[in-house]
C-alpha cells in the first residue's frame, strides 16, 4: 500500500521533513570527512609504495 | 612508471570520504580504521584491475563494502550488536560530534537496519547517484530507491523530523506510530 504514495510526487511536508534529514546527513558525514586521516594510513600507502619501488628496481 | 604513484594520488584523495562511509556503516572509529586499512591493502594488491580514468572511488566503497559485510558474516555479525557498541563508541568520543543533534542523528543512523543505513549515506552523503549506489551494493535500481526512502522514513521518526505539524500523522507513519503506541 505504501508503495503506491512513493511513487507519486510527495506532499510538501515530506519533502521538507526529507530536507532536514538530508541535511542531518551530510552535516554528519562531513564532519567525520573533515577529520584528519590517521598518520598510519600515509605510512601504510608510503610503505606499500617503497617495496613496489624496489620490487621494479631488481627487475 | 607513473601509475603507481597516480594510483596513489587518487587513492588518497578518496581515502578522507571512505573513512567517513567506514564511520558512518560501523559506527566506532577503530573498527572502521581497521576496516579502511584492509580496504587500502586489497585495493592495492589489486590495483591492475583498475581502470585509470574510471570511477576510483566507487571502486575503493565497493572494495570496502565487501570486506565489511564478509567479516561480519565470519563474525556471525556481532558488528551488528549497534545498541552496545553504540553507547560505548559515544562514551568514547563525547565531543567528536560538535552538537547534541549530530549526536543524537548517529545514533538514529546506528538504527537502521545495515542496507537502509548504507543506502541513504551513498545517495545522500558519499554523492553517488541511485545508478552507482545500486552497483557498489549489487542490487537493483528500484531496491536502493527503496531503501532510501524507508530510510528516510525511519529517520524522521527516530528524530521525530516533520516538514509542518500542522497535520497529523500522515498515511505512511501513522501505522508505525500506532504499532509504537501499541507494544
Amino acid at each position: 500500500m505504501e508503495k503506491k504514495r512513493d511513487t507519486r510526487q510527495p506532499p510538501a511536508k515530506v519533502n521538507g521533513a526529507n530536507a532536514q534529514i538530508a541535511v542531518k546527513l551530510r552535516a554528519f558525514y562531513h564532519s567525520v570527512q573533515e577529520e584528519t586521516l590517521p598518520q598510519k594510513f600515509l605510512d601504510l600507502l608510503e610503505k606499500l609504495d617503497a617495496v613496489e619501488n624496489s620490487a621494479q628496481r631488481v627487475e | 612508471m607513473e601509475q603507481p604513484t597516480t594510483f596513489k594520488r587518487e587513492l588518497l584523495a578518496v581515502l578522507p570520504s571512505l573513512r567517513a562511509f567506514a564511520i558512518s556503516l560501523i559506527g566506532r572509529h577503530d573498527q572502521a580504521d581497521d576496516l579502511v586499512q584492509d580496504t587500502i591493502m586489497k585495493a592495492w594488491a589489486k590495483q591492475e584491475q583498475f581502470e585509470m580514468g574510471t570511477n576510483m572511488k566507487a571502486w575503493l566503497f565497493t572494495i570496502l563494502r565487501n570486506e565489511l559485510y564478509s567479516k561480519m558474516r565470519k563474525r556471525g555479525r556481532e558488528v551488528q550488536d549497534s545498541d552496545g557498541i553504540f553507547t560505548e563508541n559515544m562514551a568514547q568520543h563525547p565531543s567528536q560530534y560538535g552538537s547534541l543533534d549530530m549526536q543524537d542523528f548517529k545514533k538514529a543512523l546506528e538504527k537502521l537496519p545495515d542496507e537502509q543505513r548504507e543506502a541513504i549515506i551513498l545517495v545522500g552523503a558519499s554523492g553517488f547517484s541511485y545508478e552507482e549506489a545500486a552497483e557498489i551494493c549489487g542490487c537493483a535500481l528500484g531496491t536502493i530507491k527503496s531503501r532510501v526512502n524507508r530510510a528516510r522514513q525511519r529517520l524522521q521518526e527516530l528524530l521525530q523530523v516533520s516538514g509542518e505539524s500542522d497535520y497529523g500523522p500522515d498515511a505512511v507513519s501513522a501505522p508505525i506510530t500506532s504499532r509504537a503506541f501499541a507494544s
